[in-house]
């Protein structure tokens, strides 16, 4: 009953601030309804005990990713006050209407029962530190070995790719 | 009720109240020292040896106007100094201050520390922005290059001691350090790890100045280049929050470099462990960083950055990669 | 989970805290009429001139991107160093002691390869 009642203030504040984020002139404003909402995320991990999971969602989206984000805000000349870009009319509606669709086809994929989904959750159960390195580090058929040395080349190409694009850049800045 | 819902209560309010007083009276020992060392008086007047300055001060700023200048962003003006206090008074919460003072033992509590302390750079960062001056604008990007170069190497170092002591719980590490000094991570000689762990401990211990942006690290309020860089602006409470919350993340770092590297609160000769080890570990380290602020002049912004991109990241992987070498060897 | 919400009652305790510290000033503080020259942002009493939010340097973007490489790097490391002494003292998890270390050693060296390659692109010269 009181972990219902959580979850469901919980999952109320995620979406009236993810909401906020999208909906706010100010990009930072919007930065900030952000952070809020990725906490509330890191609530719900907690709430299904993966707490590994819901520290990595604060230390890597609210001290990585936002940052990260703010500082392209703040790279953009005026995006940090009042947005002049703001998405009206037709286009507006478009946008809802794809999204309304992505809304409804999420809602029957997770309404009816599905195995997959089912076994999905069970394998991702209660997960502790100490299982998410074995995991990582196995060679066998559990393991994830080959993705986590995927994902350091995907993080070197990423890398690669910023450096390229800025530096082409570097020429034409001289503010600080 | 029964006291099992009051006792953890009692003991959230009580490491909030000491980080409380810790917060305000810092203030004190840091003009103190300061003016100790440059042979002066420093503040004698407010009670004896001027003890109740803090006190004086705090009223001092209670009675002043909360202004908001023009230009500024309202709402995240007068959110960043509130986002610069609650996270460094959470993380207290989960500090052993022996083996069993601790408001709270998670598993993950280094993890945690790490989590909240980011939330603090975003309060140094909106804060400069929303300002609208100049200085505070300057002083908002130097936060940001300078928080996330020197938490890199921080992040790493910490992950030496996690292999080294096998456990992310703050609680777990003190307590693989216990009796005697030789069995601190800093000198410890279990494993052949005393080679090289002091340099894992300067780097943590550099990191940790710079990341609570201090002297000779304080890019942020540079006060004879930036006026106070993000504080420009901030008057009243806005500007004591954020003056308690940089001495709160002092705390901190101490309390964490003291778990991490100098055995919690194990004595170094093996007997008599307790809280007052600890709290003698961490004033001794605050006295050390207010020590540093008041003798090394300010370096400049780019150095500071070569320091943590050219010399201390690659250090800290090397050493990270020693230490597993070590204890696969040992 | 009972700690966390322990965590989230002390993030209350601390707002209560802030919010009286802040009500406080409030309440306490002398209010005068904030004059046009009063709510002028400080600037060693120049008249400000131009918009102070100037744009951050394009280099700061390839630094975020490079803390960010760092900061999924050490948080994936975490779990897979804590376990490395157990590995390696009690072969725990069936996982071979040298393997371990050769995979760690490959991840860490292709991003190290990549900070060497932004550092030889010249990333890391601040002027």
């Amino acid at each position: 009953m009181m972990s219902d009642l959580l979850f469901y203030g919980l999952v109320t504040t995620l979406v009236l601030l993810s909401l906020l984020a999208v909906s706010l002139p100010n990009l930072l404003h919007g930065a900030i309804a952000l952070i809020g909402s990725f906490f509330a995320t890191a609530a719900l991990y907690i709430m299904l005990q993966l707490e590994f999971v819901a520290l990595s969602q604060i230390m890597l989206y609210i001290g990585g990713i936002i940052i990260f984000m703010l500082i392209i805000i703040l790279l953009t000349s005026g995006l940090g006050q009042e947005n002049r870009y703001m998405v009206k009319g037709r286009r507006r509606a478009a946008g809802a209407g794809v999204s309304a669709l992505l809304l409804i086809g999420l809602l029957l994929t997770i309404s009816q029962p599905s195995e997959t989904l089912q076994k999905a959750t069970l394998r991702a159960a209660p997960v502790t530190m100490d299982d998410i390195g074995f995991r990582l580090m196995a060679t066998n058929k559990n393991g994830f070995i080959i993705p986590f040395e995927i994902i350091s080349i995907l993080l070197l190409v990423a890398l690669v790719g910023a450096v390229v694009i800025a530096r082409r850049d570097n020429g034409q800045e001289q503010e600080s | 009720m029964d006291t099992s819902i009051w006792r953890p209560i009692l003991y959230l309010i009580g490491f909030m109240a000491f980080a409380g007083v810790n917060a305000a009276w810092l203030g004190w020992a840091e003009r103190k020292g300061a003016a100790h060392i440059q042979r002066r008086n420093g503040p004698k007047e407010v009670g004896p040896f001027g003890l109740w300055q803090p006190l004086a001060d705090g009223i001092k700023l209670m009675t002043k106007q909360l202004l908001i200048p023009s230009g500024t962003d309202d709402i995240l003006f007068r959110i960043a100094p509130i986002l610069a206090m609650i996270p460094a008074l959470t993380s207290m919460v989960v500090i052993p201050f022996s083996g069993n003072i601790q408001a709270r033992s998670i598993d993950m509590s280094v993890l945690l520390i790490f989590a909240l302390a980011s939330i603090g750079m975003f309060a140094i960062l909106l804060g400069g922005w929303a300002s609208g001056n100049k200085y505070a604008v300057i002083s908002a990007a130097r936060v940001v290059s300078q928080s996330i170069a020197y938490e890199i190497p921080m992040l790493i170092t910490v992950i030496t001691i996690v292999m080294i002591t096998g456990s992310t719980n703050l609680q777990d590490i003190a307590l693989a350090q216990q009796g005697g000094f030789w069995h601190w991570n800093i000198f410890r000689l279990e494993g052949g790890h005393f080679v090289y762990m002091w340099i894992a401990f300067l780097i943590y211990f550099i990191c940790s100045v710079a990341e609570t942006n201090r002297a000779p690290f304080d890019m942020a309020e540079a006060e004879s280049e930036l006026v106070a860089g993000y504080m420009t602006e901030y008057g009243s409470m806005g500007f004591g929050l954020f003056m308690m919350g940089e001495y709160l993340n002092i705390v901190v770092g101490a309390c964490m470099t003291t778990i991490l590297f100098l055995g919690g609160w194990g004595s170094p000769f093996g007997f008599l462990p307790g809280i007052w080890w600890f709290l003698i570990k961490i004033y001794i380290l605050i006295f050390t960083i207010i020590w540093i602020r008041w003798t090394y002049p300010r370096t400049q912004i780019y150095k500071l950055l070569n320091l943590s991109w050219k010399i201390l990241i690659p250090f800290s992987l090397v050493n990270l990669l020693v230490t597993a070498a070590f204890i696969k060897v040992f | 989970m009972d700690s966390y919400i322990m965590i989230g009652f002390s993030v209350f305790l601390g707002a209560i805290f802030v919010g009286g510290a802040i009500l406080t000033s409030k309440l306490l503080a002398f209010y005068t009429p904030a004059g046009q020259r009063k709510v002028q942002p400080y600037e060693c009493s120049e008249e400000p001139i131009g918009d102070a939010r100037i744009r951050f340097k394009v280099a700061f973007y390839i630094f975020a991107l490079l803390f960010l490489l760092f900061d999924i790097e050490s948080l994936l490391l975490f779990p897979c160093m804590k376990i490395f002494r157990a590995v390696v003292t009690d072969q725990a998890g069936g996982i071979g002691t040298s393997v371990l270390f050769a995979e760690l050693f490959v991840f860490i060296f292709i991003l190290f390869f990549g900070f060497i390659y932004a550092w030889r692109k010249g990333v890391l010269v601040w002027e």
